[in-house]
């Protein structure tokens, strides 16, 4: 990343980096909205970015930088597609019209989600905490997670599912309550 | 609801598999299908990313946790593994100084023979010693620890027999029987199979693809992957073919099955080899059969099942009679009680409170605060307990059509001690304490004993814009 901003003068970097900063996590999760994978989505997070760099010039200030930082990203998850077709990983034109519907503000208040998920874990039980560390803080695979445990993989994304889904809902009630939702 | 929320964990399940990349051909395209069919969906499915992206966000240290058997294991090892990297990465580097050769002196050691004492006591106890080793041998290749067959996946509200087990999310289940005397239950299989309970049912679990029904019901859902499943009763056997199915002991010891998705064989008797009649069952069919191994069509009634464990969080409504008893008033910013000569502009208000992580044993105090909005005075309102059967209710389903029948003791306040946006506490300790509610959730049910066709008493809702106006449960227990 350092060596595309060599194009530029400080101050411009500084202004990009500040934008780009406070918008990354929603900007990735449109990407992933729109191709639910990991691996592919940092690639074309990593793509965006350099293209995002490469247009700022274009980009007024004052303007809604996440609704450009999208179209842009949008663009690139397209090109993806098309490179990649015969990757099985891909919605077709009508889901994705549908979740860019449903998308663009759900990724905004991701940092309010960040300090209530904190505070919802707490409230998990030590088996569940246990599985979400190893899954998200040591990064174990679930197929990995699945051989040493000696159960099947489909097993462990029932367990992490349910996980998910009284986070999701802690969250939610949190959110609800602070009134940031 | 019940629907929606398995929808949402299938929703969540493949969202974690294709973010890992392991997802399926035909998994992404029943993924795909979903979330093209339901906004519900798709929300999870927004919901669950951005969850994951937060859980990424998360920088907290993994620490040292109890676990099951299997994952404990793991947690350990990973922890153990982590903490020796760090301490590797942390030391500094250093330089070891070879030693200078040295020439060692070489020589012949004699050593005296000595004479052995064996003291007979020694040899006793080498020769008992040798019997116990080799007794607990033979007793564990007769008899091998039994490595558990499935394992708790989710409870709720479970009571199991004799009260004294005790059994955790996640904890692993030998084969053997295991009783829930009430709540709920969701074991799985290590084959995959997902087995719902709901108390009262006792089953035992022959193997990972084999299980016995003693009395009650249970669910069984089975993926595409597993070859052999089967649900044993004591006059039945019911063969699945790729499936979901629930099948059902009653009083009398007669079998019923009744299919959700895909097939199964029903057949008349317990025996899985020599047995009766047997019927095919398609989806959206059921057959009984009774104590003499006679199969009967019966009507498929899905809705005596539970397919998956209801989720249980605070919600609140009002219902409206007459021409409206048909519309549901859950997303309301107001709750509305009145009693009108004239059903249609009568209201009533419910409450429901899930305070099960808060602690256990007697309610020592509860209080219920509500926030009047609108008053009406000379209103005499009354406070009601639903009872617990009754406590799972969707609060965007609920009319005056399906309202809850509320029972038991009652609490009464006048609106004339009610003051507009002034919280309003009301005492239900004794409410809770009740018979009718032992599981630690609260469905309240206001109504108003004073009839009048003027005014209505309003209180705001969860869905009310200030957060301090909203419901609220406070609950202490005499034994923290």
């Amino acid at each position: 990343m350092r060596e595309f901003f060599n194009q530029g003068n400080s101050e411009e970097v500084q202004q990009f980096l500040r934008l780009y900063l406070k918008h990354q996590k929603s900007i990735f999760g449109y990407i992933v909205s729109m191709l639910p994978n990991w691996a592919e989505a940092d690639d074309i997070l990593q793509e965006t970015t350099e293209i995002m760099w490469r247009k700022f010039a274009d980009f007024e200030p004052g303007t809604n930088f996440s609704a450009w930082a999208t179209k842009i990203a949008r663009l690139q998850v397209l090109r993806h597609y098309r490179n990649h077709s015969t990757s099985h990983i891909r919605f077709d034109s009508d889901l994705l019209e549908l979740l860019s519907e449903d998308s663009p503000c759900a990724f905004d208040d991701i940092d309010h989600r960040v300090l209530a998920l904190q505070e919802c874990m707490t409230k998990l039980t030590d088996n569940q905490k246990n599985l979400i560390k190893m899954r998200y803080y040591q990064t174990i695979p679930v197929k990995e997670m699945a051989v040493r445990a000696r159960k099947p993989a489909h097993t462990i994304y029932k367990l992490l599912s349910r996980i998910h889904q009284s986070l999701m809902l802690c969250i939610r009630r949190r959110m609800r309550v602070e009134g940031t939702l | 609801m019940i629907e929606d929320q398995e929808l949402l964990d299938r929703i969540t399940e493949l969202t974690l598999a294709s973010l890992d990349g392991s997802i399926g051909r035909d998994e992404f395209a029943e993924f795909q299908h979903e979330l093209k069919s339901s906004q519900k969906a798709r929300f999870c499915f927004l919901e669950c990313l951005a969850l994951c992206i937060s859980l990424n966000q998360c920088e907290e240290k993994p620490v040292n946790l109890p676990f099951d058997e299997g994952l404990s294991e793991i947690a350990l090892l990973n922890n153990a593994l982590q903490s020796l990297a760090e301490n590797e990465k942390m030391a500094a580097t250093m330089e070891i100084e070879k030693p200078p050769a040295v020439e060692l002196p070489v020589g012949k050691i004699h050593v005296a023979p000595q004479p052995r004492h064996v003291s007979k006591f020694s040899i006793y106890t080498l020769v008992l010693s040798a019997a116990a080793i080799l007794m607990v041998a033979i007793f564990l290749r007769l008899n091998p620890p039994e490595p558990a067959v499935a394992f708790l996946l989710e409870s709720r509200n479970a009571v199991w027999s004799g009260g004294d087990i005790h059994l955790d999310n996640g904890a692993g289940i030998k084969p053997g029987p295991i009783s829930l005397t009430s709540g709920y239950a969701d074991i799985v299989l290590t084959n995959g199979v997902e087995v719902v309970l709901r108390g009262p049912v006792t089953i035992n679990i022959e193997s990972e693809n084999q299980v016995f029904l003693l009395r009650g019901s249970i669910f069984s859902k089975v993926p595409k992957s597993v070859n052999e499943y089967l649900v044993r009763t004591s006059g039945a056997t019911i063969v699945d073919y790729g499936t979901e199915f629930a099948v059902e002991v009653d009083r009398r010891g007669m079998t019923a099955a009744h299919v959700f998705k895909g097939e199964v064989e029903l057949r008349a008797g317990p025996d899985i080899v020599k047995h009766g009649p047997a019927t095919r069952l398609l989806a959206k069919q059921a057959a009984s059969v009774d104590a003499n191994g006679r199969i009967e069509k019966i009507p498929f009634s899905p809705e005596r099942y539970v397919t998956a464990i209801p989720s249980i969080y605070d919600i609140d409504a009002y219902v409206r009679g007459g021409d409206s008893a048909n519309e549901n008033y859950g997303l309301e910013a107001a709750l509305m009680v009145k009693n009108d000569s004239v059903v249609h502009y009568s209201r009533e208000t419910y409450l429901r409170f899930n305070y099960e992580d808060r602690g256990t044993g007697p309610v020592q105090k509860a209080t219920l605060t509500l926030t009047p909005m609108s008053v009406q005075k000379g209103r005499i309102l009354r406070i009601r307990l639903v009872k617990d059967d009754d406590d799972i209710w969707s609060e965007e389903e609920l009319t005056w059509g399906t309202k809850l029948p509320s029972s038991g003791l009652e609490v009464t306040f006048s609106s004339d001690n009610l003051t507009y946006h002034k919280p309003y506490i009301i005492d239900v300790t004794a409410l809770l304490n009740q018979n009718i509610n032992k599981n630690s959730i609260a469905t309240f049910h206001i109504d108003t004993l004073t009839q009048s066709q003027d005014g209505i008493n309003k209180f705001a809702s969860r869905e009310h814009e200030t957060a301090a106006f909203r419901p609220k449960l406070t609950v202490t227990f005499a034994t923290p």
